[in-house]
């Protein structure tokens, strides 16, 4: 007896149970790119961004440059500067609106500051003649290039409604109201980008007094820490007139914002993969075992055909194990291509998972597979021939009769009380069914929780850090900061600002605050610092750990950057001698020398605010850097009284203090920048959702239809004494019944325990403290009674359905023929 | 017989007695037929017994009969309904109200006791609980089975098994008892016991049509044969001095 023959019953019994097969490779592919998902998050949840940065050939630095205050060849200058490797520009730039674009009536657009701003200042449009390289190639999904003036190609990540290839946007702060015509979809590497045009387009975009601008894009020879990357910056301000630098963003500040969003993505897509795995092997198991118990008859054909128990037992893997491998490559490809880039969030192209990780999966999951079907298998490669043929099929469990006596006597429809007693005839059947339900149920337990959960954080703005600055429009000296703030703020303009923030309602708190740059041993020796004078434990920051500073000697830190470090992204070389800010221990004593003078500083709190180039690196009190050379009053930040509106204060203090300041209005933690990246996006949480579902109720439907088909032979007699149809199908659904009422009252603790736990994962030290509270907060108040005793039915609605289609293949098969099957 | 036909569906008049009236039927599988251009009919009261060898379409016939199949081409009139024309759940309700069945195998069902067995067609039928029970009562005390209502029939030998199936066909009082080789499952004795126990309930009036290979079985219990082969009656014979009937024309 050959391999063939064993191959080709395998075939056979797969073609004969088409149904079990096709459920077989489903189930497979749904647990495969579930594991593939998990695997991928497990293993390098940055991956993804550090990939689509290498393909995409990520600048290490994206600069704005106000085009009035240099020459080409002063930036041309720039691309031979020491350690500056590549560079690529100038870009023109420029800020619009778009009709349907949320902004203030009769204020200008500007460049965001930073990405993800909420929302945006204006829709920040580039101009380039083609998406190729050599550095930020843009990677086009729909459509083509903007090629000709009119067209324009939007960023699929743009803060602005999809518009359909060859519809038109109008650009509302132009002169003449432009109409341009959407060619294309793209996506970047670089963070701030929203929209393409032909660079001869930008001029006709631009509103009336708005400042030209360009963007250059740099690599450098070392830009793998935020030090690095400030020198670097440094740098280039240096070989620029003072000023000309208005706007940067590094690699590290996407980096850090991609690990923020994973670091809430991780813990309950791995919850979901777990769920989706323990359900797929249990429907394997289950599968294998009921094609073996009812082809007990074919087993003995086989056998008394010649063949030997190991070949009827590899008929039986084979038979699993076939369709297992065409699900598993399924699987694979669907979550390499379809489920990792909803996962990814971010605007950047997705990337393939690594190779061990796409082997690893389907692998792993034919492994369980197999390992399922193993004892089944053997189970039928020990049957006696002679035994199995007169069986026919798998003999009575003699279970259930206890339960059927008790049905009777709860005076139900009897086709609904032989329903509900059934699953007790065959315990192990129901079991996995229960275990089906379960899982689901539990899955929509979660996905509902975390839905809740995240959308309370997203509207408790009370417990967000929200501010606003004030300061001068960005028109002297450049100098990294918040808004970009360039100029320090003269004494009367801080009056006038502080009189304006005295009258405003919403005012809580604000202080006037000093950007300078620091020299840290093992930090860096250009480290973002901000002074501020007074408390300022009012203005909304997020700690992650320890206190704010209460008076001088103390220093907070932002370690935004905790996990970039030992990261290489593109040709960056990592210097791992660098210290980083997550290496700062609480109660540490850091000297910081600005200008020549050191002060010393016990850090007291950690703050997560990424980018740090952005939001600063250390945070003290004036007091603690008292006679620093060189420290002014650049801005001044407000924190809101709880319930003001950010967008109606920053509108009404705008329009108080007039044009010639800058009101900023940002958020710290979730709906701040970290907000765009998908962190708080419940469309994975869906998407999962669904994948676990479909499990599910493969799950209930393999058991019913396994539980039917062994049953058939009742369901004869049934017929034969009377049993209509819309009575069969009935009691085949009640079949569900029980096990959905005993899965309800497992899964839903088990579901709201499962949830605390992975919210209690995402609330870990790298999130902000007001998501952190948030997130806490919800735990208490996640589901109603009236929530809980729906999700319950719904639950026993799903089992319901899932066991409708075999209770109608029930109904619908002969009588004659099901008699005959003894 | 064809002539008298109500051939739309519903029941005939009252004046008709004709139990079972089956017109030119034919039964096709694939290939040849099962059944081939068969006129029967059966009379209230009639015990009959079909038989042929295997294969020869005996099961198909009483599965036609019971509305569990449908002819090809003829039709099928049982207690004046137009069994062949019927949707499942009609067929399924007609069975109810008008056939009892038995297999040779019992169809039992295992994990129900002899008297949930025995209930359950009332109990399908919607029959009221209190007056179903009396009824299954009075049928196992009355075939000697009642000390075992609440035995499951694993327990049962193949006679007392037969003897549930046998009550299960008559708790709804139909007119008409299918029985498809009702001792074929069980030794000579238990054969005998059985058999009489048929005959006992046709002298009580039930209509019995009987599917057999046993000539002694047939010619012991039935007042009359039909002889199936190859989907085709052959003969159709009264026994015990009644006068055979001739096969009646084909059109």
């Amino acid at each position: 007896m050959s391999g063939a023959a064993v191959l080709k019953a395998a075939v056979g019994g797969m073609t004969r149970r088409s149904v079990q097969t096709g459920v077989i490779v489903l189930v497979l592919a749904a647990a495969s790119a579930a594991a593939l998902l998990g695997l991928t998050l497990g293993a390098d949840a940055n991956a993804q961004f550090l990939g689509a940065f290498a393909s995409q050939h990520g600048a290490d630095l994206a600069v704005t440059v106000d085009s009035a205050k240099v020459t080409t060849a002063e930036l041309n200058r720039t691309r031979r500067l020491p350690g500056v490797t590549a560079a690529v520009g100038p870009y023109p730039e420029t800020a619009v609106y778009l009709a349907g674009m949320k902004h203030t009536p009769g204020s200008t657009p500007r460049l965001p500051t930073h990405p993800g701003m909420t929302p945006p200042p204006g829709l920040a449009v580039v101009g380039r003649r083609s998406a190729g390289g050599p550095l930020d190639d843009i990677t086009i999904s729909q459509g083509h290039w903007a090629t000709r003036p009119g067209q324009i190609v939007l960023s699929v990540k743009a803060q602005y409604p999809s518009q359909r290839i060859g519809g038109k946007v109008t650009v509302t702060s132009a002169p003449g109201r432009p109409q341009l015509t959407v060619v294309g979809y793209g996506s970047t590497v670089v963070g701030d980008e929203q929209a393409w045009v032909a660079p001869d387009e930008i001029a006709a975009l631009r509103a009336k007094g708005a400042p030209a601008h360009v963007e250059m894009l740099y690599t450098f020879s070392s830009a793998s820490t935020s030090a690095q990357i400030t020198a670097d910056l440094a740098g280039l301000r240096a070989a620029l007139p003072a000023g000309a630098i208005t706007d940067s963003i590094s690699w590290l500040d996407l980096d850090s914002m991609v690990a923020a969003t994973s670091a809430i993505n991780t813990p309950y897509v791995v919850a979901f993969a777990i769920i989706a795995l323990v359900l797929a092997v249990l429907i394997v198991a289950n599968l294998a075992s009921a094609m073996v118990a009812a082809g007990y008859r074919r087993i003995g054909v086989l056998k008394s055909l010649g063949f030997t128990p190991v070949q009827v037992a590899c008929v039986y893997l084979a038979q699993i194990g076939l369709p297992a491998l065409l699900g598993a490559i399924a699987g694979t490809v669907l979550g390499d291509r379809w489920v990792l880039p909803v996962l990814n969030g971010g605007p950047f192209k997705a990337q393939p998972v690594p190779l061990w990780i796409g082997l690893t999966a389907p692998v792993g999951m034919l492994a369980l597979a197999a390992s399922a079907t193993l004892v089944p298998a053997l189970r039928a490669g020990r049957l006696s021939a002679v035994q199995a043929i007169a069986a026919g099929q798998a003999p009575r469990a003699g279970h259930g009769y206890l339960a059927h006596r008790l049905a009777v006597t709860l005076r139900l429809p009897r086709p609904v009380s032989i329903g509900l007693a059934a699953p007790f005839s065959r315990p192990a059947r129901s079991v996995v069914t229960l275990a089906a339900i379960t899982s689901g149920l539990a899955a929509v337990v979660l996905a509902a929780g975390l839905n809740t959960s995240l959308a309370n954080v997203r509207k408790d703005s009370d417990l967000l850090g929200q501010a606003v600055q004030v300061g001068d429009l960005p028109v002297g000296p450049s100098r990294v900061g918040a808004p970009g703030f360039t100029r320090p703020l003269t004494q009367s303009r801080q009056r006038r600002i502080r009189a304006a923030l005295r009258s405003q309602p919403g005012t809580l708190q604000y202080a006037a605050a000093a950007w300078t740059d620091a020299s840290v041993p093992r930090v860096g020796s250009s480290v973002p610092l901000t002074a501020y004078n007074g408390n300022v434990s009012g203005l909304g920051w997020d700690l992650t750990a320890g206190h704010w500073y209460t008076g001088p000697g103390q220093v907070v830190v932002n370690t935004a950057h905790a996990k970039t470090a030992g990261h290489t992204a593109g040709h960056a070389v990592v210097n791992t001698a660098q210290a980083d800010t997550a290496r700062l221990r609480i109660g540490q004593t850091i000297d910081m020398t600005i200008g020549g003078k050191t002060f010393s500083a016990r850090i007291v709190g950690k703050v997560y605010a990424p980018p740090a180039s952005l939001w600063g690196t250390l945070f003290t009190s004036r007091q603690t850097v008292s006679g620093a050379r060189g420290l002014s009053v650049d801005f001044y930040e407000v924190g809101l009284a709880p319930g003001t509106s950010q967008q109606r204060y920053e509108a009404a203090l705008s329009r108080t203090l007039g044009p010639s300041f800058l009101v900023t209005a940002f958020s710290f933690g979730v709906n701040g920048e970290i907000g765009t990246y998908a962190a708080l996006d419940t469309s994975l949480i869906r998407l999962l959702t669904i994948l676990v579902a479909v499990l599910a109720g493969l799950g209930v439907l393999s058991c019913v239809l396994m539980l039917a088909r062994e049953r058939v032979h009742d369901l004869g007699i049934f017929k034969a004494i009377g049993m209509t149809p819309p009575q069969t199908i009935t009691m085949v659904t009640c079949w569900v019944i029980t096990p959905g009422i005993a899965a309800a009252i497992i899964a839903l603790p088990a579901g709201i325990a499962v949830h605390n736990i992975v919210i209690h994962a995402i609330n870990n030290d790298q999130q902000p403290a007001s998501l952190r509270a948030a997130l806490l907060s919800t735990l208490e108040h996640v589901f109603t009674p009236g929530e809980l005793t729906l999700l319950t039915l719904a639950a026993l609605a799903a089992a319901a359905i899932g066991a409708l289609g075999p209770a109608i293949w029930a109904a619908a098969s002969k009588t004659t023929t099901a008699l005959r099957a003894e | 017989m064809t002539a008298d036909l109500n051939v739309g569906a519903g029941r005939e008049s009252a004046a008709a007695r004709t139990l079972i009236q089956l017109t030119a039927v034919t039964k096709r599988y694939q290939g040849a037929p099962a059944v081939n251009d068969v006129n029967l009919t059966v009379e209230p009261g009639d015990a009959v017994a079909v038989m042929g060898p295997s294969g020869s379409g005996k099961s198909t016939l009483l599965n036609l009969i019971a509305g569990l199949d449908r002819p090809t081409s003829g039709s099928v009139l049982v207690a004046g309904e137009r069994v062949d024309e019927m949707g499942e759940t009609g067929a399924a309700r007609f069975r109810r109200r008008e056939i009892g069945m038995i297999f040779q195998f019992f169809n039992l069902l295992e994990d129900l006791t002899v008297q949930d067995n025995v209930l359950l067609p009332a109990q399908l039928a919607g029959v009221r609980h209190r007056r179903a029970r009396a009824q299954a009562g009075e049928l196992l005390a009355r075939l000697g089975i009642d000390r075992y209502a609440n035995t499951y029939p694993g327990r049962l030998s193949g006679g007392e098994r037969q003897r549930v199936a046998i009550a299960r066909a008559l708790v709804n009082s139909p007119p008409l008892l299918l029985a498809d080789e009702p001792t074929g499952a069980v030794d000579t004795a238990t054969g005998e016991e059985i058999g009489r126990l048929l005959l006992d309930l046709n002298h009580e009036g039930q209509t019995l049509l009987l599917v057999t290979h046993s000539p002694d079985l047939a010619a012991r219990y039935a007042k009359r044969t039909v002889q199936l082969v190859d989907g085709e009656v052959i003969s159709d014979t009264v026994a015990a001095g009644r006068p055979e009937r001739a096969q009646e024309p084909r059109p």
